[in-house]
């Protein structure tokens, strides 16, 4: 085969220097993994008060359980009008224990079983009770009965932390 | 035609060729588009998924103690009630507030918080408990703001809810 005397191999192509891009591109993966997985740890999905002025502590890391109160209609979270979010039926249907334990809402005894459990290995666990804004206050009482029944006297009621709220 | 036999000579002398000084030789590259591929993906993917959360704040609350009857101390024969009522299901941001004894009738919570003040200014102290009367159909939203306006903001020590029903 006949070679050209100054290209021996063929005339050389451009090429572009990927490795930053791909640098870039991995950091922004690993960020968007991490991301997701904190906040799926042991949120449910829910819209919880909006408080006039206010000016509360921030969640601290350790010794926390968290007691979510799960509407009975899981789309109404997602439904709902952005100016008119109270207007919902506001029953729940159970309780989500941490991350996992899923509880109904007739089932109260075994959440006060698990919270004594939690307190009795570790006594200086808070209880944060997460709920939505539009539940009824009836839906709370039982709840909150059977969190004291646990012989836990102090509750955390969670409540989104902007200071320019809106009603 | 050439046969699939083994030489070794003719490796050798391909690779003492590829040595020779003058001749350049070619660097492995590595083909990286189908990498770049599947890695632009999982970065949208990953994207697309993610929701960031609000920040989220708390308050503390105390529960009544189950069991054992509460001690009236003098402190607590004086306390601070707090009844919120709804209008019913028709319109669930309505609300009324009354603070007994006598404290008033605020509107919203920011007056509430003003109320609740001037109550621990004047004959209240940050000891006196504070009890939160709520209706069924009352939102928990609003439940929350009267506990904000009482514990936070006014500085009461102890508020607690009412579990009558």
């Amino acid at each position: 085969m006949a070679q050209s005397q100054v290209h021996r191999r063929g005339p050389t192509s451009p090429q572009m220097n990927m490795t930053p891009l791909i640098d870039v591109t991995f950091q922004l993966i690993i960020f968007f993994m991490l991301v997701n997985n904190i906040i799926s740890q042991d949120a449910v999905r829910m819209v919880i008060p909006k408080l006039d002025d206010a000016n509360i502590r921030a969640i601290p890391e350790d010794n926390t359980i968290y007691v979510n109160l799960v509407l009975a209609d899981p789309g109404e979270a997602e439904r709902r009008a952005e100016g008119d979010y109270l207007n919902i039926s506001g029953r729940i249907s159970s309780i989500q224990l941490g991350p996992l334990e899923r509880i109904p809402k007739h089932e109260l005894a075994r959440l006060t079983r698990s919270l004594r459990a939690m307190r009795e290995a570790n006594p200086r666990i808070r209880v944060l009770v997460r709920a939505d804004a539009g539940m009824l206050f009836s839906e709370a009482v039982p709840v909150l009965g059977a969190i004291a029944e646990a012989e836990i006297q102090t509750v955390n009621l969670v409540a989104y932390r902007d200071r320019q709220t809106q009603r | 035609m050439q046969t699939a036999y083994h030489h070794p000579g003719e490796h050798e002398g391909q690779a003492r060729q590829r040595n020779r000084p003058g001749v350049r030789s070619t660097s492995m590259q590595l083909n990286l588009t189908a990498m770049i591929d599947v890695v632009f993906q999982l970065l949208i993917y990953f994207i697309v998924t993610a929701n960031f959360a609000l920040d989220e704040g708390l308050l503390t609350a105390q529960l009544p103690e189950r069991g054992q009857g509460v001690a009236a101390t003098s402190e607590e024969a004086r306390r601070i009630d707090i009844h919120i009522t709804s209008f019913g299901a028709g319109d669930p941001l309505a609300y009324t507030i009354r603070v007994e004894p006598g404290i008033g009738r605020p509107r919203n919570f920011t007056e509430l918080r003003t109320h609740l003040q001037q109550a621990k200014q004047g004959e209240y102290t940050e000891e006196t408990p504070v009890i939160i009367h709520a209706d069924a159909t009352v939102r928990w939203q609003h439940v929350v703001n009267a506990f904000n306006a009482a514990a936070e903001q006014a500085g009461f020590r102890s508020v607690g809810f009412a579990m009558e029903n």
